[in-house]
């Protein structure tokens, strides 16, 4: 029986052994050979005396696959299958193979690292291999693969058995370095990077600790370029952030590494600087202050050059940052005192002789000063002491008032790094920056708008250590300067530091301004309520502020005043973000809603409409907004109060202003509450008939969002046979009809109804007859309009605008006349970029005739818009049109009509001459600087200024710089 | 190479000229004045510092003179130190941008500050010198510089 076995397995193996390395079933089999070595149906020693034959052929080739063979099945045992003694017989084989043909060595490392993976390893067969892998293998010589299996096996022998490997001493150190030193692979590199610093704390280096920091150091810094298509996403950063931690893992680098990195400093290479800069940070982790104290005057001499002479913002930065991090290191040793207080010394004695605020110098003193208190609290302390002084005595007997607020900024600063530093808001203790909140408080009331604004920020950001009696003078200040109309910076200014203590001080700023402020005018409570939208997510304040709102419309009746809340309160809103408090006190009796339809409907009709357009609009945002913010239920309620009783006055007076309201309430209803409200037919008389503008705009919009809506055909296609019939009745197509009935289409194109392309094609039959169709393209194409967004919970098909412009594009693509191409300008306008950049190609027939035979200058500026927002995002495509469109931008730069036309072409051409291939574009450098020429004498100032931009452009275009 | 004012003053940056709704009118017509002279070389990068002329007070809008009718443009500017070596080439670069910027019908003249530079009369006869300001622009390593000077800092950024 077992015999039969045997010959079994002869048989599987045998197949093995006639096979190749190449075989398909080469690991199927192997598992199988495991699992029943397993299953003790054959033991390794069996396998490996059927091996034999391939194992001592004397082709390279055959013992290579006989190893692999091996390899295979030892690695599908159970890591404990393997006893000792097997262990030591098969680990000394492996590091015999090592000796063998180069062909074999692969097959032998992969061999030696499954090894590994068996638990029973003993003493000694790590140090065999390791030994034998030294004398044996020259790692360089070797391929990417195999190297990178070497340095697992490295890092591997250390894991598993490290005291063993660490009894090697030099000879594994010395081994290593010499298997790393040449590495060229990035991935191997980055492997090395990662495990190296592990190594190299690990490990006795000896005598051989600079011969290792060069192995690595020879890397820094990092001249590496990703190829192309950089399949295994490595940068050249990636490189660099690894490499760093080698250089400065253990103390005895440092006498190495410091050196290295101050080198470097000064190379002309910005990413060598960098780095250099980053290894000085990393340094101050890992090295002793006494390091850092022998190269402190080299380090700070370096820095101050770059900082003071930087054309480079990011190595400025750097170069600050590390300038902290340093000082701070040498601040952290009793032994390096001597040398922390005579750098700091130092520094503040060389740079402050620049602190004259009219001076280039100026600027990037104070950043040194700045970032030298940053390092410690004696440093925070000496530099405020010697500093401040001087800054303030400046402040004192500057005239400027730039350069006043230059020197404000910067006492500011100090004070907030005060505070950072030594964690004690309380300023009033350290002498010389008690003076500071007063010369804010001053500064926020001075005469130039630009002190004032630095003044306000100040107060703002030094808020907690600003005392108590002075806050009282900040609110009075801040009274005047929130309800007074001032230059915009100085406002915003004025808001974020109101905005700042409110939540630092909630009740004082309740009583002491909330309360207390006044505002007679209309523009000083415009300025007032702007002010409060701010502020209105702060919990503590809301319900404060909404009385402040009421309370200034409702005992009232200036129309003015009302429509300045309502501006205000929609702001609000929006800004405190749908709060259920807030929209209940709106609801309920006392509240707003009420008032506001009881108004509309008592105060307006058609007359007072146009007086009173924007009020209006604000009226049906705020109602909008309310009834958006409701859930079903309470929707339905509102209906039932407000839009019945209102549809009953509408029939009985036919006062349009009731379509204001209806659009108000019903455009965002939820989808369940969808209906036509049998107002559709009224709607449409209403709007058609008005006298006003507005009323019109808002009644075709709330037909386009109840169309959109309804849910039942039915009472869809009644409807639409209703507008049709309104629509049509005198059959002559005025500007209105054509807007209703494009709003009907954009409606139906939305929810995809079967109607849409009915009703488009009727919409293109019409150009040639209405001059105002052309309008209705980009009224479908449009997609700003809330009346039919999601948030008003309309059916919005995906991609509909996509769909309406490829079917709507092959038939005015085919017509030359004006009124088509017309309607191709309108339809651009709108249109999604990328749709555009697809169809480009069918288009630009199109497109170039747009340009040179429509005179409207409207959509001549759209079109060259859209053309320009191309050419700016580089398409590369338009390097195919270059001379289809050039000599159209160069004949549009002399459109007598327009200046703005003549703006947008030039504007055109300077996107071109930037950033596409130099030479598809070189042979028109000629005629361009030539033609624009005469656009430098346009009569028009602001063409000037864009033909002088793109003149230079060309010029610039193939000269060298 | 070490500056040879390391620490020059800077002066403000005058804002943006404001536009007028004159300027916006297609039926006005808008004479070249000095301000606008100013405004296409206030942006020239000095050759020392990234600063602009306008910034180290080099070009100022009171030494600018235009006289439309006859058509001539001169331009005094203002080194920052009386040796300045840097003096011909600012000069040269004013020079350029103009010739590039203004329409042909104008005669452009760049000259010194009276008193303000120690080699003055040299400087402004090599630039109010044609064959030598043609000869200085064949100049490959010349033109390389000027073309740095005049490119904005901004366009700079968009080609790397």
């Amino acid at each position: 029986m077992e015999k039969m076995e045997v010959d079994n397995y002869n048989s599987v193996l045998d197949e093995l052994l006639q096979s190749n390395k190449d075989d398909k079933n080469l690991n199927n089999s192997c598992i199988k050979v495991s699992k029943d070595i397993c299953s003790s149906k054959l033991t390794v020693v069996d396998l490996v005396e059927q091996l034999r034959v391939l194992l001592i052929d004397t082709s390279s080739e055959k013992r290579d696959y006989g190893l692999l063979i091996l390899t295979k099945v030892l690695n599908n045992l159970p890591t404990n299958f393997l006893n000792s003694d097997q262990i030591k017989f098969i680990s000394s084989f492996y590091a015999d193979r090592l000796k063998d043909h180069h062909q074999v060595v692969p097959t032998a490392l992969q061999g030696i690292l499954v090894l590994f993976k068996f638990d029973n390893i003993v003493e000694g067969c790590i140090t065999q291999i390791l030994q034998s892998l030294f004398q044996n293998i020259s790692c360089q010589q070797q391929q990417l693969h195999d190297r990178y299996s070497i340095y697992q096996i490295f890092e591997k022998s250390l894991q598993i058995r490290t005291t063993e490997v660490l009894a090697m001493s030099f000879d594994f150190v010395y081994g290593v370095i010499t298997a790393i030193d040449g590495e060229r692979d990035p991935r191997n590199l980055l492997y090395l990077f990662s495990w190296l610093p592990k190594f190299i704390k690990l490990v006795n280096l000896g005598h051989l600790t600079e011969e290792m920091f060069e192995v690595v150091a020879c890397y820094f810094p990092v001249d590496f370029k990703a190829p192309g298509d950089n399949i295994n996403g490595i940068s050249r950063d990636t490189l660099a952030q690894a490499l760093c931690p080698c250089l400065c893992c253990i103390e005895s680098f440092a006498q190495f590494c410091l050196p290295l990195a101050i080198e470097k400093l000064s190379s002309s290479l910005k990413t060598a600087q960098l780095d250099s800069l980053d290894l000085l940070i990393e340094s101050c982790r890992m090295f002793s202050s006494d390091s850092f104290a022998q190269h402190s005057v080299e380090i700070w001499s370096l820095l101050e050059k770059e900082v003071l002479n930087g054309t480079d913002a990011q190595i400025v930065n750097k170069c600050l940052e590390t300038l902290t991090h340093v000082v701070n290191k040498l601040s952290q040793s009793a032994t390096t005192t001597d040398c922390f207080v005579q750098t700091v010394e130092d520094i503040t004695d060389t740079v402050k002789g620049n602190l004259r605020p009219d001076t280039r110098l100026f600027q990037p003193s104070v950043k040194i000063l700045l970032y030298l208190a940053k390092a410690s609290e004696k440093s925070v302390d000496y530099v405020i002491k010697n500093v401040l002084p001087q800054l303030v005595n400046t402040y004192n007997i500057t005239s400027t008032p730039l350069h006043q607020s230059f020197l404000l900024e910067s006492m500011v600063d100090f004070t907030k790094v005060y505070v950072e530093v030594t964690g004690n808001i309380d300023i009033k203790g350290t002498k010389e920056l008690s003076f500071i909140p007063n010369l804010c408080l001053k500064a926020s009331i001075h005469e130039d708008p630009n002190i004032r604004k630095v003044g306000l920020d100040s107060i703002g950001e030094i808020a907690e250590s600003i005392p108590k009696y002075l806050r009282e003078n900040v609110y009075t200040n801040l009274k005047i300067h929130l309800t007074v109309n001032q230059h915009e910076k100085t406002r915003e200014s004025a808001i974020k530091c109101f905005k700042n203590y409110c939540k630092l001080f909630p009740l004082e700023v309740e009583q002491e301004i909330l309360d207390k402020i006044s505002t007679s005018d209309n523009t000083s409570l415009d300025l007032f309520l702007d002010a409060l939208c701010e502020v209105g997510s702060n919990a503590k304040l809301t319900e404060k502020i909404l009385k402040i709102f009421i309370n200034s419309c409702t005992n009232c009746n200036d129309l003015i005043r009302f429509s300045v809340v309502l501006k205000n309160l929609k702001k609000f809103l929006l800004l405190s973000g749908g709060n259920e408090s807030i929209y209940a006190f709106l609801l309920s009796d006392g509240g707003l809603i009420n008032f506001i339809i009881d108004l509309l409907c008592r105060k307006f009709d058609e007359t007072s409409v146009q007086k009173f357009e924007t009020l209006l609009k604000n009226v049906i945002d705020v109602l909008e907004n309310i009834v958006a913010a409701q859930d079903t239920e309470v929707q339905r309620a509102i209906l039932e109060k407000y839009l019945n009783p209102a549809i009953v006055t509408f029939r009985d007076t036919k006062n349009s202003v009731y379509v204001i309201l209806f659009h108000g309430l019903l455009c965002r209803l939820k989808k369940d509450l969808a209906g036509d409200y049998g107002l559709i037919g009224d709607l449409c008389e209403a709007t058609l008939q008005t006298d006003n503008d507005f009323v019109f705009e808002f009644g075709a919009r709330l037909i386009a969002n109840l169309i959109n809506k309804l849910d039942d055909e039915k009472a869809v296609k009644y409807n639409l046979k209703v507008i049709e019939s309104c629509i049509e009745v005198e059959k002559i197509f005025h500007k209105r009809n054509v807007i209703l009935f494009s709003w009907v289409i954009k409606a139906l194109i939305m929810r995809g109804h079967e109607y849409g392309s009915l009703y488009t094609n009727k919409l293109i039959n019409m150009l040639e007859s209405c001059k105002d169709a052309p309008l209705g393209f980009e009224l479908i194409m449009s997609d700003s309009y809330n009346c039919l967004s999601s948030e008003s919970n309309c059916n919005r098909r995906l991609l509909y605008r996509q769909k309406f412009f490829t079917d709507v594009i092959k038939q005015l693509c085919k017509e030359e006349k004006q009124q088509y191409l017309l309607a191709v300008g309108y339809l651009l306008k709108e249109s999604p970029k990328q749709v555009v950049l697809m169809h480009f190609k069918k288009l630009l027939k199109s497109i170039v005739l747009c340009l040179e035979k429509i005179d409207d200058s409207e959509i001549l500026c759209s079109i060259l818009g859209i053309l320009f927002s191309f050419l700016e995002s580089k398409e590369t495509i338009f390097e195919d049109y270059i001379d289809e469109l050039v000599p159209r931008f160069l004949s549009l730069s002399r459109f007598q009509k327009s200046m703005k036309v003549r703006i947008k072409a030039l504007q055109c051409l300077q996107a071109y001459a930037i950033g596409f291939t130099l030479h598809k574009l070189l042979h028109q450098k000629q005629p361009v600087v030539h033609e624009l020429e005469q656009c430098l004498d346009d009569p028009k100032r602001m063409v000037r200024k864009e033909a002088v931009l793109a003149r230079n452009c060309w010029f610039l275009l193939d000269t060298p710089t | 190479m070490e500056l040879e004012n390391s620490n020059p003053n800077i002066y403000n940056k005058v804002s943006e000229r404001n536009i007028t709704a004159d300027e916006e009118d297609d039926s006005v017509v808008d004479e070249i004045d000095s301000r606008e002279i100013f405004d296409l070389i206030r942006g020239i990068n000095d050759p020392e510092h990234p600063l602009t002329l306008e910034e180290l007070h080099v070009v100022e809008d009171s030494l600018i003179f235009v006289d439309n009718r006859n058509n001539i443009v001169k331009v005094l500017f203002t080194p920052t130190i009386p040796h300045c070596s840097m003096a011909t080439l600012i000069g040269l670069s004013i020079r350029v941008k103009l010739l590039r910027s203004l329409p042909p019908r104008f005669k452009v003249s760049v000259e010194i500050n009276p008193g303000t530079h120690v080699s003055e009369n040299s400087v402004n006869k090599q630039l109010a010198d044609k064959e030598r300001v043609a000869a200085a622009l064949e100049n490959t390593h010349l033109i390389k510089v000027i073309n740095q000077c005049i490119t904005p800092l901004t366009m700079n950024r968009k080609r790397a």
